[in-house]
């Protein structure tokens, strides 16, 4: 490889290292009120194989990031194969 | 800086790097699509999540390298069609891969812009972006059939098409897959 091919490899993995080090582990407590749990939820969402970008693993991380105490998977399934 | 200048003068560098007698194993030949393996990840991070972590980075890496696997899979098969190549296979697929710059200067400029645009996020201009890369890339296929595999003009075509194919085929497939086509179309066609 070329010194700027090895430069733009470098380049890619300090910019993956500093988000490595920059990121912050959030790991919500759902909200309790009333005796209740107030659950945030998305039950609209793609994950990896089917066409989201995210394996279920990090879609799982993402998503408490993002505050949300669940997810649903709406992959596209076959079901319309059952008629 | 070779791909930079292959993607913009690709005859003319392919006949460059082909006439130099350097070497290339395995390992080198491979380095290249794991760097666009690597690209596709990081790429995918960004877009995703608007991050790039280690493990992000390494698990979507893992889960798209099908796509530079099947690129490799479909340079070996032009490669080895053409028997009158002046080097052999490890070099010839890391010539091929020099190629990549105008796909992979378009993914991470695709990730930038979806990062940045936030969501909902209208795929449209984005999806009509990926034309110049569409474009871009067959006439480099088309020069490196012609310069590092000695094909003539209509052998060249005929292999830039032949590659193409697979790789369009290839994704048209994964989509097809991942958006349940199939059943869509029979429904449709059902009514």
């Amino acid at each position: 490889m070329s010194w700027p091919g090895r430069a733009s490899a470098l380049l890619l993995l300090a910019g993956v290292a500093a988000g490595t080090l920059s990121d912050a582990r959030v790991m919500p407590a759902p909200q309790r009120q009333d005796g209740y749990y107030i659950l945030s939820a998305d039950f609209h969402v793609h994950v990896f194989p089917g066409d989201g970008a995210l394996a279920p693993w990090d879609l799982r991380r993402e998503a408490a990031r993002r505050r949300l105490d669940v997810i649903a998977l709406t992959d596209h399934n076959l079901e319309c194969w059952e008629w | 800086m070779n791909d930079l200048t292959l993607a913009i003068a690709p005859a003319r560098t392919y006949r460059r790097l082909a006439s130099r007698r350097a070497d290339c194993g395995w390992g080198a030949a491979l380095a290249r699509p794991a760097f666009a393996a690597l690209l596709i990840g990081t790429a995918l991070a960004i877009a995703s999540t608007g991050r790039v972590t280690l493990g992000l980075v390494a698990s979507l890496t893992l889960c798209w390298s099908f796509a530079p696997a099947w690129q490799l899979i479909a340079a070996a098969i032009v490669i080895a069609a053409s028997p009158r190549r002046g080097v052999g296979m490890p070099r010839a697929l890391d010539l091929f891969f020099a190629g990549h710059v105008p796909w992979s200067s378009w993914l991470l400029a695709a990730a930038a812009w979806i990062a940045a645009a936030g969501r909902p996020f209208d795929p449209a201009a984005l999806l009509l972006s990926a034309l110049i890369p569409a474009i871009w890339t067959p006439a480099i296929v088309f020069a490196f059939c012609r310069t590092v595999l000695h094909e003539t003009r209509r052998g060249a075509l005929i292999r830039t098409a032949a590659h193409q194919a697979m790789i369009r085929t290839f994704a048209a497939t994964v989509f097809a897959l991942a958006v349940a086509a199939l059943p869509r179309v029979l429904r449709l066609l059902g009514q």
